[in-house]
């Protein structure tokens, strides 16, 4: 493995003087409309992008368990159950279209091999796509599961969304 | 299973704990190394999730970890992190290579790293062990794993080290000890995280010793 040349970022997502950055850290969830980039780190948890294309608005939640088991939620976006009808919402609030969203989603991997514990990400993963089906949103690209954590970039101008992971070539959604 | 956080005194005898644990890895890594060694804990933290996933630095700073699982008395994860310059320089050392002769992770590298968590990682294991088996009706032993090379996002590596522990508890438990070498500070951070039903297991013995 060589480690000079492993992490070239990928630049269909460009950065330009007045876009707006934020990183989405876990648990946590984030709208914007019309231009910017969401970031996120995942491992076994589950970066959702859900956009609207006609009104340029999106969002990203990384979610960390698959459900928050009707416990007092401080962060609804760290639980699947409690982060996708929030995300619609702020979504709706900001112009968006619940009829309109498309998703995308990375992460899910079982990066530990020899984890004694059923791996999360699987369950998150299913949980996640269990509910998007429900909610009659799409899933227009994936990339889910393996061993190795993830880099997500989402646009919500364009809906392209980045996946890179170390030592890979990045991929677009 | 839900877990309630440790008191004061609790972290206190926790931290004597790691203590002797980083008193014998450092006795094993001296004579490893054949350099003098010492082992030092930072913290025994008790922190939300959030907080624990900046302990390796920038999260999106590619990293390299050696993990091994604990079995026994405790069960958890153990796990030494390094950069690349580290763990590389790590390499040329015990291979008596000159310094910067490594500049990739191939099979040979990754064997050196992964041997020194292991002598590490058990004589840790052994110190604890001693100390919290005074808390025991019987001698208690904690065994590791086979080391595991990972390299890979240092958020993505520590979302997973922390996830057992944060299906249960809204803060995660940690020791973070520092490694010097010869008076030189090396970046290396040893980590250990044991999992929720040891902390359980953890919480009695530590009342034990109070």
């Amino acid at each position: 493995m060589n480690f000079q040349s492993s992490m070239t970022p990928e630049t269909r997502i460009r950065r330009t003087e007045n876009q707006t950055e934020h990183k989405v850290g876990i648990g946590e969830l984030m709208v914007m409309k019309k231009a910017g980039v969401l970031r996120t780190l995942l491992g076994s948890c589950i970066g959702l992008a859900l956009h609207d294309p006609a009104n340029h608005v999106g969002g990203l939640a990384h979610i960390v368990l698959p459900a928050s088991n009707d416990t007092e939620v401080e962060l609804p976006g760290k639980y699947a159950d409690t982060a996708l009808p929030e995300l619609i919402r702020l979504i709706e609030l900001s112009g968006g279209k619940p009829r309109q969203l498309t998703a995308k989603l990375a992460g899910g991997a079982n990066m530990f091999a020899m984890t004694r514990l059923n791996p999360i990400g699987e369950q998150n993963l299913a949980v996640v796509e269990a509910l998007l089906k429900e909610a009659g949103i799409p899933i227009l690209g994936r990339h889910c599961g393996g061993k190795q954590g993830r880099r997500l970039a989402y646009d919500v101008a364009t809906g392209i969304v980045i996946v890179e992971s170390v030592g890979q070539p990045a991929v677009e959604l | 299973m839900s877990t309630e956080p440790f008191t004061d005194q609790q972290i206190a005898q926790l931290t004597k704990a790691f203590h002797r644990g980083a008193s014998e890895a450092s006795t094993a890594l001296a004579q490893w190394l054949h350099a003098p060694m010492s082992i030092s804990i930072d913290a025994v933290d008790q922190c939300p999730l959030e907080s624990a996933l900046s302990v390796l630095g920038e999260g999106d700073n590619a990293v390299c970890m050696v993990l091994m699982e604990m079995e026994g008395l405790l069960t958890g994860h153990m796990l030494l992190a390094f950069d690349d310059v580290s763990g590389l320089g790590l390499s040329d050392m015990l291979l008596s290579r000159p310094k910067g002769t490594a500049t990739s992770w191939e099979e040979l590298e990754r064997s050196c790293v992964m041997e020194t968590m292991n002598i590490a990682g058990s004589a840790y294991l052994n110190g604890i062990a001693h100390y919290l088996s005074e808390g025991c009706d019987e001698r208690g032993e904690l065994i590791p794993s086979p080391p595991q090379f990972l390299r890979d996002f240092a958020e993505s590596l520590l979302q997973s080290a922390f996830m057992e522990q944060a299906l249960f508890a809204r803060e995660v438990v940690f020791a973070k000890a520092r490694f010097d070498l010869s008076g030189q500070p090396l970046r290396w951070t040893f980590l250990l995280i044991p999992d929720p039903a040891s902390l359980e297991t953890l919480a009695e013995i530590l009342n034990r010793l109070s």
